[in-house]
């Protein structure tokens, strides 16, 4: 339990994270700066949401197999 | 006794005679096409749900122009084009579907409506269920959506046009219905029509091409089915409530979409069967139907006659035809990636046209071997296509409006 919740919050937190790049920190830099970040912070966002998909997965499987 | 003119008995065969030849030639063919799609949504060849409104709308449409001065012709039916609100004030006393259309059709409430409808159907378990697979090949599925845009523009449509019918790719008709509203207003009729035209003939088409592109003996492989786990509720409604919030985060002119499509999830989830009971109900067949009759209607010869029309339907084809390809494509490397254990069929599923192209893969496998049930696996391509769909509708709003 107490791994899956550490699944929850690292995922949500490398989504937010992903977030913040894209809406906070990309539109304050120069041109060429802010489409690497923008990029970088979507993916990281997809990235978060991946690992909390995941993680239910992991966590379920051992419940299966202890 | 006067001189009587049976012309002016029946108006709407007036209009056709003193009329442009080629409005009237376009009005026969419309009432003739209305016809056999409620035919064919009767007999189950075409999705009824839409064609058998739509079809109703459209011949009636077409066979109801009459004169509205000494030298207007019109109907009393809608006026999509209006846009002076003195008009439109007029108008909306006039015109019977005209409330609805401007209160729900040109702000996108219906295709709003119709996603709280598919997500409150939609159990998102099964995303959860395989992760990695379901994504990967929901965004391989979206190839028609990423590629038809240079096409288009290449075929002479504006970045916006180019846009609005390669989202056509993505099989979601709200979607198609709302991204075109946004961006290309003035195409918007054609666009969706021939993206609800095309989705209904997924079902007839895409299994042709699943027997293409995959040998018998790769349709028969069975999923193994015994390493299902089960997604408790609690995690379903987390993940889809920070999935709706992050994509929100991220593409806020989407936001509408991913709201309805997740509150309908979380509705189900959270199981209070009244609201299930009232979207999925009320909510879903009845936005649909409107859906159907207005897209119907909309298609009035003087309306949908657009020089664009032709390009657009070739445009919606080819979208379907490579989304529906790299879907394959993505099943394929999921079937390298496993080492044999997945079945490729399963990758026509990304093409959320939910649960349309889920049921077609497992019918498909199901010719092939009466064992194999593929269709928990082929729920989560289906599924993340909504959302990756949205994502792209989200992205292309962002970068043009």
């Amino acid at each position: 339990m107490r791994e899956r919740k550490l699944y929850w919050i690292l995922g949500s937190m490398t989504s937010f994270s992903g977030v913040a790049l894209v809406r906070l920190l990309a539109p304050r830099l120069s041109e060429g700066s802010y489409t690497a970040v923008a990029l970088i912070g979507y993916a990281l966002s997809f990235f978060g949401i991946f690992i909390i998909a995941r993680a239910v997965r992991k966590n379920q499987l051992k419940i299966q197999r202890p | 006794m006067p001189n009587f003119d049976i012309l002016n008995l029946f108006q709407g065969i007036a209009t056709m005679v003193y009329g442009d030849p080629t409005i009237t030639i376009a009005r026969i063919v419309l009432i003739a096409l209305g016809i056999a799609f409620v035919y064919l949504g009767a007999k189950g060849t075409l999705e009824p749900l839409i064609m058998i409104p739509m079809g109703v709308g459209m011949a009636s449409v077409n066979a109801s122009v009459l004169y509205l001065s000494a030298t207007a012709t019109g109907t009393i039916f809608i006026d999509p084009m209006i846009s002076d609100p003195a008009q439109l004030m007029d108008v909306l006393q006039i015109d019977f579907l005209q409330p609805i259309y401007t209160l729900t059709f040109s702000n996108g409430l219906i295709a709003c409506l119709v996603f709280m409808g598919i997500g409150v159907i939609t159990d998102i378990g099964y995303i959860l269920i395989a992760p990695f697979s379901s994504m990967f090949i929901a965004i391989m599925a979206e190839l028609g959506t990423i590629l038809t845009f240079p096409i288009a523009v290449a075929m002479g449509l504006t970045y916006k046009e180019a846009a609005s019918v390669a989202i056509i790719g993505g099989a979601d008709g709200p979607m198609v219905l709302y991204t075109s509203l946004i961006l290309a207003k003035d195409l918007f009729v054609p666009i969706t029509i021939v993206a609800y035209l095309y989705l209904s003939l997924t079902y007839g088409g895409y299994p042709y091409l699943i027997k293409l592109c995959i040998p018998k003996r790769l349709r028969g492989i069975k999923m193994d089915l015994h390493d299902l786990p089960e997604i408790t509720r609690g995690e379903k409604l987390t993940f889809a409530i920070i999935t709706c919030t992050i994509l929100c985060l991220l593409f806020p002119v989407a936001g509408p979409l991913f709201m309805s499509f997740f509150v309908g999830v979380i509705v189900k989830e959270s199981e209070v069967t009244r609201l299930i009971e009232f979207i999925e109900g009320p909510v879903l067949y009845g936005s649909t139907f409107f859906l159907g009759l207005l897209l119907g209607v909309l298609c009035e010869a003087n309306t949908i006659m657009n020089p664009k029309v032709f390009t657009l339907l070739i445009l919606g084809m080819t979208a379907l035809l490579i989304s529906g390809l790299g879907g394959i494509l993505g099943g394929y490397i999921m079937y390298f990636i496993t080492r044999g254990k997945y079945n490729p069929v399963i990758g026509i599923a990304g093409v959320s046209c939910v649960p349309t192209t889920a049921k077609v893969a497992q019918k498909e496998v199901r010719e092939v071997n009466k064992q194999a049930i593929i269709l928990p696996f082929a729920m989560g391509p289906n599924i993340s296509g909504v959302i990756t769909s949205a994502i792209l509708a989200g992205i292309y709003v962002t970068l043009l409006r």
